[in-house]
């Protein structure tokens, strides 16, 4: 009988209590945390590092390709990834992890590159991470749910405050080195005149327009804008350019009241140098055709874009040909080259970090 | 030698036995105080559990702080059948084309305590406007069926304290929102110029109007209330929806009514009494009562009609929260071509 228990002490204590321990580490999330998962252009990210990039991309994805129940899309969100196939014959597991790898690649590039030059980002470039986490702090408090455990239930376990906030921030940074990076990048005049000549010079043209933006509403039934919300959307434009007519002086303040194109509305409506491709095509179809004088308007329903609008024509815009190609060439040249450098990256994953990415 | 054992062996019987009587003595004592002890904790984790507990439903309803959409989701929700469902839908398309056909104003004004109040305001060119008063967590947000009915009216829908985009910390089920009424009638005079009002409030919202009107505090500008299932006190409502949907005995809701009054917000829950004044209202008041509400009951409507003390109607119908409009269209239009052509001409 005594070595019959001891023979169960044994097998407890050597087999069952190492077990019961890794599936109580595992679910806690302290080796997520603490495990590598992969290394990229000689940075390493743990399990949990990884799974920002992973889930970042997951989540954006579910958002714009699954109904708002979250039901109807792509992929069945209750099961394994790993087991199921996108058309070209992957995985979806596959298929983010990859998104995360690029995601990773460009985090570490940009801030090798802004560590290197010592550049020092501002509080404007650094407030998207405020942004981010005071929509989560909003969304978690709607949901009544700590940010832990919504931060976990989001990015996976083993996910913490300070893990995402980390990967966060290099991530904002990255994007604010690049943006950084195309507005400065040197380029020559021969190269901006070929670009210019490459590119249909007359398409650069601009207009300095006051706009204001309607969206039609959308059936409650259906989800969809179908023809009464088409219907309603001209009433309401009609009502507006009644207003307008009625004091041409307050469109500042109907832009402000009622344009729904937030940056519009916080520009007041006005758009300037807007070009053929800034503008929706039924909008530009009348502001490129024919002549105008300053102060004609005209207001118009799209159905393909379903919105409406009120645009104000205030006169011709600069030659913005010369700085499209500006920028058109500098974002070539620094997307060219985190390309060439990124390539060149090894993509090496820990075999046991790799068991536990994606969830 | 024998003698001495028997009186050695007595006292030791004696001895044993006094020890076991002091041993069952000092047992019974020691029990004693464990059970007073025992009981004295359980007092204490009573009164400490019935104390959160009310903390917790006077955070959820009264400061209606992130807590509210739990005990709102406790409360069974209103199903409707596919008929109500499809009598609804042609309402609510008929707000729909309103609603999208028209511009909205975003407007604002400030109440007396400084609280920030925001609403909505359809502007239809017109020298009548409705005032639309939503219920307990509603919003301006929140349809208003009738619209098409009033299309020729100017249309306002404010957001209650601790409501929607309004300030305020707490909710007060019509106590000093009446007081807010009015920062609203004061606030359309100087926007729209002298208007003829009709007030149209459902449940807090109803509350509020009467409320206001039997405090002297509407002016002649408003010609009549329609009042739809206003509750008769927020006493009675309290303990009727405490105990029906969350079990809360009255005692305990008692001690929320007494919690809120200790509290800093403005108002005690006497001041959210209809009945308490209903005689001395003066506007007429077009009454609509569903017998079948789940969430007020009818005779806590009905209370409030028998004692208004101004012109009124009753319409009583069997319709469930929320399908009065819906289920009696007809009747209540034709109620409200009278009472316009009556009261606003």
């Amino acid at each position: 009988m005594n070595t019959g228990n001891a023979k169960q002490s044994r097998i407890f204590y050597l087999i069952l209590v190492p077990i019961i321990l890794v599936v109580i580490l595992l679910n806690s999330g302290f080796l997520q945390a603490r495990i590598p998962a992969v290394t990229v252009g000689g940075s390493r990210f743990n399990v949990a590092q990884f799974n920002y990039y992973y889930f970042t991309e997951l989540n954006s994805y579910i958002e714009d390709n699954f109904d708002e129940d979250g039901l109807n899309g792509p992929f069945d969100q209750s099961a394994s990834l790993k087991t199921q196939y996108r058309e070209d014959g992957s995985s979806w597991w596959e298929y983010f992890c990859t998104l995360a790898e690029n995601d990773m690649k460009k985090v570490v590039y940009y801030s090798n590159l802004a560590e290197t030059a010592g550049y020092e980002f501002s509080e404007e470039e650094l407030a998207p991470i405020q942004t981010q986490m005071d929509a989560i702090e909003e969304d978690r408090l709607l949901n009544s749910i700590s940010l832990s455990n919504y931060l976990v239930a989001y990015w996976g376990v083993g996910m913490t405050e300070a893990i995402y906030t980390g990967e966060l921030t290099r991530q904002v940074k990255a994007e604010a080195y690049q943006t950084y990076l195309m507005e400065t990048a040197s380029v020559s005049n021969e190269d901006i005149e070929s670009w210019i000549e490459e590119n249909a010079p007359d398409s650069y043209a601009s207009a300095n327009l006051r706009i204001i933006v309607l969206d039609a509403a959308e059936d409650r039934f259906t989800g969809e804008v179908e023809e009464q919300q088409l219907t309603d959307l001209a009433e309401k434009l009609a009502r507006l350019v009644e207003r307008y007519e009625a004091d041409p002086s307050a469109f500042a303040e109907l832009a402000v009241s009622f344009c729904d194109d937030a940056d519009l509305a916080e520009a007041e409506g006005i758009a300037l140098n807007c070009t053929r491709s800034d503008l929706p095509d039924l909008v530009a179809e009348w502001v490129f055709t024919g002549e105008h004088q300053e102060g004609d308007y005209t207001s118009l329903v799209d159905e393909s874009t379903e919105k409406g609008y009120l645009v104000i024509f205030d006169g011709w815009g600069e030659d913005v040909s010369w700085l499209t190609a500006v920028k058109a060439l500098r974002q070539e040249q620094v997307t060219d080259a985190e390309t060439a450098a990124t390539n060149a990256y090894t993509i090496s994953y820990h075999t046991l970090g790799k068991r536990l990415i994606g969830g | 030698m024998k003698k001495e054992k028997k009186h050695s062996a007595k006292q030791a019987a004696e001895s044993v036995s006094g020890q076991k009587q002091s041993n069952k003595d000092s047992f019974r004592k020691t029990r004693r105080v464990v059970w007073i002890f025992t009981a004295g904790l359980i007092l204490v984790l009573m009164v400490v559990s019935v104390r959160n507990i009310v903390i917790d439903y006077y955070y959820a309803f009264v400061l209606r702080s992130e807590t509210i959409s739990t005990a709102m989701n406790n409360i069974d929700p209103l199903f409707y059948t596919t008929d109500e469902q499809e009598l609804l839908a042609q309402l609510e398309s008929q707000w729909d084309f309103y609603r999208n056909s028209r511009l909205r104003d975003k407007v604002s004004t400030q109440a007396q305590d400084g609280t920030a109040l925001s609403g909505h305001y359809y502007d239809n060119d017109s020298d009548t406007t409705v005032i639309v008063l939503h219920r307990y967590d509603g919003s301006s947000e929140d349809d208003f069926l009738y619209a098409p009915y009033f299309e020729e009216c100017n249309l306002l829908m404010p957001d209650a304290r601790n409501h929607g985009e309004s300030g305020g910390d707490a909710s007060t089920f019509g106590a000093l929102e009446q007081y807010d009424l009015v920062c609203w009638l004061d606030w359309l005079a100087d926007y729209a110029g002298e208007q003829t009002v009709i007030l149209y409030g459902e449940d807090m919202g109803a509350v509020t109007a009467l409320l206001a009107s039997e405090n002297g505090l509407l002016s002649d500008h408003v010609a009549y209330i329609i009042a739809d299932s206003p509750y008769s006190s927020l006493q009675d409502i309290a303990k009727y929806t405490m105990w029906k949907w969350y079990k809360i005995p009255n005692v305990m809701t008692s001690l929320l009514g007494r919690m809120t009054n200790n509290m800093d917000n403005g108002f005690t829950v006497a001041d959210a009494d209809v009945l308490d004044n209903a005689d001395a209202g003066e506007c007429p008041v077009l009454f609509l009562v569903g017998e079948n509400n789940e969430y007020i009951p009818a005779e806590e409507s009905l209370a409030v009609y028998e004692a208004w003390g101004g012109e009124k109607e009753l319409i009583l119908c069997d319709s469930r929260n929320g399908l009065i409009y819906g289920e009696n269209t007809e009747l209540i239009q034709e109620a409200l071509n009278r009472w316009t052509e009556q009261y606003v001409g």
